[in-house]
């Protein structure tokens, strides 16, 4: 990648600054950016910036956006509020390298449809802080069109969920053909699925499905990922097709709802 | 634009484009120990440490490690050839390619577990590929060497 100025600011400010008003292109782990982008006039680079880190606030889990994967894979924090949830969607993803230098944030703002941790925040319905004080639901973000230049500061997860992540790989440390998450809150499900190749979306007649229901039947579960695979959209590529991918969603959805209900 | 970090405890300015990666910078340096070959950042082969922690240095912009301490197989010569031995004693070692990413991961392995099991080795190493081995030497020194290594 053809770097004409490369910037390391020391403040959040700064950073956003050189990020709106200058147009910088905003490097979190830099893992994929230099595969992706050619050219870039001006590259800030976020590692000098207070935001690595993953703490408990309260009845939320805080994680900054440049926590890596790696972070997220040995959170203890993490781990004590939801099992082993996000380790198994981190602990795949290629090789302990990687995962040392891509981050949350990155993967977040990119929206990166092969990505796995954006789906359980998804399914989590994590909220997104940016600079400058807006908060916007992982839903919202990935939905919306990528319009505006932005600088992510962190991404909040209530606590109080139970959830299970599911996802299937031609090889062990691949990207996922698919991937799914079931996650089960205050009376109400979220089930989200990604890698389709597109970015994460939420099945919302998956959850309808479920109703309230806590604990659902194997044959509840099946209804909602049989649900899930209607009403999602697939499609080809590389990895798998998408007449693969609707079969695989039901299965996948299936088994991520009834570990979420242990 | 000058970067300057440290390479096995020496200091190194290069002149580069800050969007190049760490691995094309260290080997046009003449660390040419450091091999590459996906160029994404899967194989493992191209690992260097970065203040210490293992990352694959195709995948780090050389402006992400300005100003900081890069340790490539040569830094760690003595405890990389204590772990070659074990390695070519199982007859793991075939064209030798994969040995500088590998070996460097086993020492920071060494760092980060205190006393792995073998599935959290395989765990740990599965972001080094070796097309030669089949990987299953490569385990059987690892074990002897660890066991060796803790007397």
């Amino acid at each position: 990648m053809e770097i004409g100025r490369y910037e390391r600011p020391k403040t959040i400010e700064e950073a956003y600054a050189l990020i709106v008003e200058e147009h910088g292109l905003p490097v979190a782990g830099g893992a994929w950016s230099h595969l992706m982008v050619k050219s870039a006039p001006l590259a800030v680079d976020l590692s000098d910036l207070e935001m690595r880190y993953i703490r408990d606030a309260g009845d939320r889990v805080e994680i900054g956006a440049m926590a890596t994967a790696r972070d997220v894979e040995l959170s203890l924090t993490l781990a004590a509020e939801f099992g082993p949830l996000f380790r198994d969607a981190t602990s795949h993803l290629v090789g302990v390298q990687l995962r040392n230098i891509i981050t949350v944030g990155g993967s977040v703002a990119g929206k990166y449809g092969f990505s796995d941790i954006n789906t359980v925040l998804l399914a989590l319905n994590a909220e997104l802080y940016f600079h400058g004080g807006q908060r916007i639901d992982m839903g919202s973000f990935l939905a919306a069109p990528r319009d505006k230049p932005f600088l992510l500061e962190k991404i909040a997860v209530r606590k109080g969920a139970r959830a299970a992540f599911q996802s299937l790989r031609v090889t062990a440390n691949d990207f996922a053909i698919l991937n799914a998450c079931a996650a089960y809150r205050e009376g109400a499900w979220r089930i989200a699925v990604g890698a389709r190749p597109a970015a994460a979306r939420l099945g919302t007649e998956a959850a309808r499905a479920l109703g309230n229901e806590g604990r659902p039947s194997e044959a509840a579960a099946r209804r909602a990922g049989e649900a899930a695979a209607a009403e999602l959209g697939f499609g080809d590529d590389t990895r798998g097709s998408a007449i693969y991918r609707r079969s695989l969603c039901a299965v996948l959805v299936k088994r991520a709802i009834l570990e979420a209900s242990k | 634009m000058t970067i300057n970090i440290k390479v096995n405890g020496k200091p190194c300015h290069l002149e580069c484009n800050p969007g190049e990666n760490l691995a094309d910078v260290l080997r046009m340096a003449g660390h040419t120990e450091v091999k590459k070959a996906c160029g994404t950042g899967n194989c493992g082969l191209c690992t260097v440490l970065l203040d210490g922690v293992p990352v694959p240095s195709c995948s780090v912009l050389v402006g992400r490690a300005n100003g900081h301490e890069v340790t490539t197989i040569q830094g760690v010569e003595k405890e990389a050839a204590e772990l070659a031995g074990f390695i070519a004693a199982e007859g793991a070692e075939q064209c030798g390619f994969c040995s500088p990413g590998f070996a460097l991961m086993v020492l920071a392995m060494k760092k980060e577990l205190a006393s792995p099991s073998e599935a959290e080795m395989r765990h740990y190493l599965a972001g080094n590929l070796c097309r030669c081995s089949g990987y299953e030497g490569h385990f059987r020194a690892l074990a002897k060497y660890l066991e060796a290594d803790r007397g």
